[in-house]
């Protein structure tokens, strides 16, 4: 079995390709593509150098024997980065990967797309479906380039010959790194809006890891799953979980015009922490046999 | 304490009330457990908590009086469907409480929320805290399979503007609650609370569209005292439950022809104005 995974000198790929390596053994090559090569490549990964936004990309499909997987990882969330920058890697990046993988027979194309592309709305269902249309805000260049890869996936996913696996993952909580929950809960305090407390769920590194690997080895998936972690308490209390103080505040003390002011280069649409978005994630637990419950943290 | 009836001014203060409120909920069909959200984020203790607030409303304020208690749905899914008076909910908090209370088994009853209540900060979270839920199909299939039952108020934003001078006229439904009754196979309890309109003392409104609310009710206090105005005057409330009607065995199949469902519904609408005129001794 070959893997390729791109954007894999990220810190999450990184993780991805140790994981995959553990569980499918020594006889899967793990081949990692990303613009630069990360100082530590783990030794799992074969690292090559390439752009998902050029053309040359497809000589690595060229030269390679069958790849079977592709887990598209690569994905520029630079803070303060033009939209149209981030547009031509997160959209049409992943357009070009997926004309790719169909041309040259790929089997199984992983997109890890996020909870977020679904909005945050007051009449939003309790628990959203898979089903749920895309109404993520497309102010915020971040969460529509979300949504437009997520459509474009869903767009491939009719094909028989492609499986194209579409992950909604919650917000992750990770030990490193810089994500979007990490810059808003950056300090000790952590500001919510003051009067709403909505219903929310993070993952933990370890329980989206479980998510992908049962993925790989389920040449049967196909289409959108909601990835939801262990995590599912008022937004209050999960701030606590992670060892932070919540501190309701007016809303015009928090954020101007979305510009997050507690910590730089956060633009953030703040009805996120205003109503829910919260998804259901039996699908993935029939399907996929994913159990959050059952997976030990380590990192938190 | 096993009664509710036994309960002193006294022991609303000092937690007596909200432990008997707990234990009535986890003896219910909620599916609350200690330390655990349910799907909507429906709280235990935060529930008991309003939930004994509203009790004290019941016993000593209201001093509610239940008729046709054998009528309340035994088990499985439901409808309550009720008239409903102006300003804040007092009638669906005590419906829901006598649901609570005065079956031999204890039902726990969600309302549909309006929209809008999303939007108003700390009513939103104390609606989803006591597991309130927004009316979306979703929303309202997960209620019906966790076996609860839900009471609806059909006259919605629109009709529940009543004032004192035309007090008690059920305005036209809205038909949402039918589709739902015949889709999910699930009973209606007709029901009626008389007392209500009282409470609320609704003089006129205001036409606006602020926050999402289509009129603004004015009445002795409100809005003049401000967030105090919420506070219903001590009328008697008298709550009555008919025998439910099953919709779907006889008319399942005429789920997809909007007439037909118009018509069930303004039968419905008619059934539950006599039985508010009978209950007033009106005509």
């Amino acid at each position: 079995m070959r893997i390729m995974i791109t954007g894999a000198s990220g810190y999450f790929g990184q993780l991805l390709a140790q994981r995959l390596r553990d569980d499918l053994g020594a006889d899967t090559e793990i081949i990692g593509i990303d613009i630069r090569e990360a100082e530590d490549t783990p030794q799992e990964m074969r690292f090559l150098e390439g752009d998902t936004r050029k053309k040359r990309i497809e000589d690595i499909f060229k030269v390679q024997d069958q790849i079977d997987t592709v887990i598209h990882l690569a994905r520029d969330a630079t803070p303060g980065l033009p939209s149209d920058k981030s547009m031509m890697t997160n959209v049409y990046g992943t357009a070009h990967m997926l004309e790719l993988a169909l041309k040259y027979k790929v089997k199984q194309f992983i997109f890890p797309s996020a909870s977020i592309v679904y909005g945050a709305h007051r009449d939003n269902p309790a628990l959203i479906h898979e089903c749920h249309p895309l109404l993520g805000n497309r102010d915020v260049s971040n969460i529509r380039d979300r949504v437009e890869a997520d459509m474009i996936c869903q767009s491939f996913s009719n094909n028989t010959r492609m499986k194209v696996v579409i992950l909604r993952i919650v917000p992750i909580w990770r030990a490193q790194g810089n994500g979007m929950l990490q810059r808003y809960m950056k300090h000790d305090l952590v500001p919510t809006l003051m009067g709403y407390d909505p219903m929310f769920q993070i993952i933990y590194e370890e329980e989206v890891l479980e998510a992908f690997s049962l993925t790989v080895r389920n040449p049967k998936a196909f289409g959108a799953y909601n990835i939801r972690g262990r995590v599912f308490m008022p937004l209050s209390k999960v701030i606590k979980e992670l060892g932070k103080t919540p501190l309701p505040l007016p809303e015009p003390l928090v954020h101007k015009k979305g510009q997050f002011r507690w910590s730089e280069n956060v633009r953030f649409d703040f009805n996120y922490l205003k109503y829910p978005f919260c998804v259901d994630g039996d699908r993935a637990r029939r399907e996929l046999k994913y159990r959050p419950e059952e997976i030990t943290i380590t990192r938190v | 304490m096993s009664d509710y009836k036994d309960l002193k001014h006294k022991h609303f203060f000092d937690g007596t009330a909200e432990a008997f409120m707990k234990d009535l909920l986890l003896r219910s069909d909620a599916g609350m457990q200690d330390g655990q959200y349910d799907m909507i984020g429906g709280d235990i203790n935060a529930t008991a908590k309003t939930m004994s607030f509203f009790l004290w409303f019941y016993k000593f304020y209201f001093r509610v009086e239940v008729h046709g208690v054998e009528n309340i749905p035994q088990d499985g899914p439901g409808l309550i469907v009720s008239n409903h008076a102006p300003i804040f909910p007092f009638d669906a908090t005590q419906i829901a409480l006598a649901c609570l209370l005065e079956p031999e088994k204890p039902r726990y009853v969600r309302t549909i929320v309006n929209r809008a209540i999303a939007d108003i900060p700390f009513f939103s979270t104390l609606m989803s805290r006591t597991g309130q839920v927004i009316g979306c199909d979703d929303n309202v299939r997960r209620v019906f399979e966790n076996q609860n039952l839900i009471v609806v108020f059909p006259t919605g934003a629109e009709g529940d503007m009543n004032t004192i001078f035309n007090k008690y006229q059920v305005h036209e439904f809205a038909v949402g609650f039918m589709e739902y009754a015949l889709r999910f196979r699930t009973p209606v309890t007709p029901t009626c609370v008389t007392g209500s309109e009282e409470a609320a003392l609704t003089l006129g409104k205001i036409n606006t569209n602020l926050a999402g609310f289509k009129h603004i009710p004015i009445t002795p206090i409100f809005p003049w005292l401000g967030p105090l105005g919420f506070i219903p005057f001590p009328s008697k409330f008298r709550i009555y439950f008919d025998p439910q009607i099953d919709y779907h065995t006889e008319h399942r199949e005429e789920r997809d022809n909007p007439e037909k469902v118009r018509e069930l519904v303004e039968g419905l609408r008619q059934h539950i104005q006599h039985m508010l005129d009978s209950a007033l001794g009106r005509k």
